[in-house]
């Protein structure tokens, strides 16, 4: 096979495949009037174009295509967004149950020791309506699973449940107390504060407290004064907590009523607000009676104005 | 309103119904399906040679691009993406079974007048033999072969099935049919 009966095998062969029916080419119209091997080349392609169809069978899809798609699919719906929605929809059914689980364990354990006055509101109401400043956890301060588990076990603990219930009720005396805590703290902080120091500026001294019991004992001196070496001592440890508890002691010990404020001051350095509101109360309690206001003050000159 | 497009089957692209398809709208892929379910079952035939595998392509093609439209780009052509599928599950299943086109099916090929020795000795062959022989091609040529002779679809059709560029259909369609006639020829002789 020559050169250009090879370059036109090609071109007849592209002329078939794009359904040209005569080539046009003239150089290749040239060509197969001289090739006959060629010509035969040409109405064999032309005859594969004729009989290609007829050979080749072309199945097409049933009617019940479409519905046999939509069963695969519904047969198998993940993947597609729904399905995504599902799938992240039961990922946070499984968080929440494990959460549940974990929460359900928690609450069988039941709560620690000393826990309770923290996380339990309850706790703090209940003691607060027996004594103001004994936060001590109480057991009745528990809830949920762990508490009536507790609750069944004895009789003992299933009798004081109900009391319980009625202790927890809100009482006058707690309500007080906590309002006290929570809403007016700040304010009756700053209010006994600037009286205190009013009172200092008038008096140049500090108000000679418990002026009663300064008949104590040297034993009892010397008591408070341990008291207070300890309560200096944690202060400085900024230990907080047992600074006010070794004020509070020295105070009880026969403390002046610069103890006492050192016993709130450090109360609330503690975060007892309900002790440092009792001891700046009992400041104010055991302060000494007002002074005549001083010459030139302005409370002075408004009594001047009412005397006049 | 909507169905009433739909049963129109001209005002509405292919893109704009795999949208309503992916915002839940099953209606709106039906019509996709019944759309391309002919030409997506006639790339699995081709590709695969057989009708239950076509079935079973073709079938799972339209299941795996309902559960991937979300990651269809309504920008491009929608029968572009559809085919690109096709073509990878056809070229995964051929790989898995091996599957190979043509068993013979048809009857007996009509013969004609024959106008040389070797269109003669090509029209005396029976439909078996030809279908044979196209299936011995090798995919890239029996495909667009078998989209053009057997379903009768342009080289603008196949090429868009194909992903391939019209021109290379030509050459590719061209390319069997000289294998054909090569062989052909080389039994007359």
């Amino acid at each position: 096979m020559s050169l250009i009966c090879r370059a036109s095998d090609r071109a007849l062969a592209r002329l078939a495949a794009s359904g040209t029916a005569e080539p046009e080419a003239p150089w290749l119209r040239r060509h197969l009037g001289r090739c006959e091997g060629c010509r035969a080349a040409w109405e064999a392609y032309r005859r594969m174009g004729e009989v290609l169809p007829e050979a080749l069978e072309a199945p097409v899809a049933d009617d019940r295509f479409v519905a046999g798609v939509w069963t695969a699919i519904d047969a198998h719906p993940a993947g597609h967004k729904a399905g995504r929605r599902v799938a992240a929809w039961n990922w946070a059914v499984a968080a929440a149950a494990v959460a549940a689980l974990v929460l359900t364990v928690a609450n069988s354990l039941g709560p620690r020791q000393g826990d309770s006055a923290k996380t339990d509101p309850g706790a703090l109401q209940v003691a607060a309506a027996g004594d103001p400043l004994d936060t001590r956890p109480q057991s009745s301060g528990m809830t949920g699973q762990g508490a009536q588990r507790a609750a069944g076990t004895t009789d003992a603990r299933k009798a004081t449940a109900p009391k319980v219930a009625k202790r927890s009720e809100a009482s006058p005396r707690r309500q007080t107390v906590r309002r006290l805590t929570e809403r007016e703290s700040a304010a009756a902080r700053a209010a006994i504060q600037r009286m205190l120091r009013r009172r200092l500026a008038n008096s140049g001294t500090v108000p000679q407290a418990r002026s009663a019991s300064s008949s104590a004992t040297e034993a009892t001196t010397t008591t408070a004064s341990s008291w207070l070496d300890w309560a200096r001592y944690y202060e400085s440890q900024s230990n907080h907590a047992s600074a006010a508890y070794a004020y509070r002691q020295a105070w009880r010990e026969g403390g002046d009523t610069s103890t006492a404020y050192a016993a709130a001051r450090t109360s609330e350095a503690a975060g007892d607000i309900v002790g440092a509101v009792e001891f700046y109360a009992r400041i104010l309690d055991d302060s000494e009676p007002q002074r005549a206001p001083i010459e030139g003050s302005s409370h002075h000159n408004s009594a001047r104005a009412v005397q006049g | 309103m909507e169905v009433a497009m739909l049963t129109d089957g001209v005002s509405v692209t292919d893109e704009s119904l795999a949208v309503a398809a992916r915002n839940g709208d099953r209606a709106a892929y039906s019509a996709l399906v019944q759309r391309y379910r002919n030409p997506v079952f006639a790339t699995s035939f081709a590709m695969l040679g057989n009708r239950e595998d076509a079935e079973d392509a073709a079938q799972e093609s339209f299941v795996r691009a309902y559960r991937a439209l979300n990651s269809f780009d309504a920008r491009r052509p929608w029968s572009a993406w559809l085919m690109s599928i096709v073509r990878n599950l056809c070229r995964d299943m051929a790989r898995r079974r091996s599957v190979r086109i043509a068993q013979p099916l048809g009857e007996t090929l009509h013969a004609d007048t024959a106008i040389s020795p070797e269109a003669d000795l090509l029209v005396s062959e029976g439909a078996e033999e030809i279908r044979s022989a196209v299936a011995a091609l090798p995919e890239q040529v029996r495909v667009p072969i078998v989209l053009h002779y057997a379903y009768g679809h342009t080289n603008r059709e196949i090429a868009l099935a194909l992903g391939l560029p019209e021109s290379t259909v030509v050459g590719r369609i061209a390319s069997g049919l000289r294998r054909l006639r090569r062989r052909f020829a080389g039994e007359v002789q």
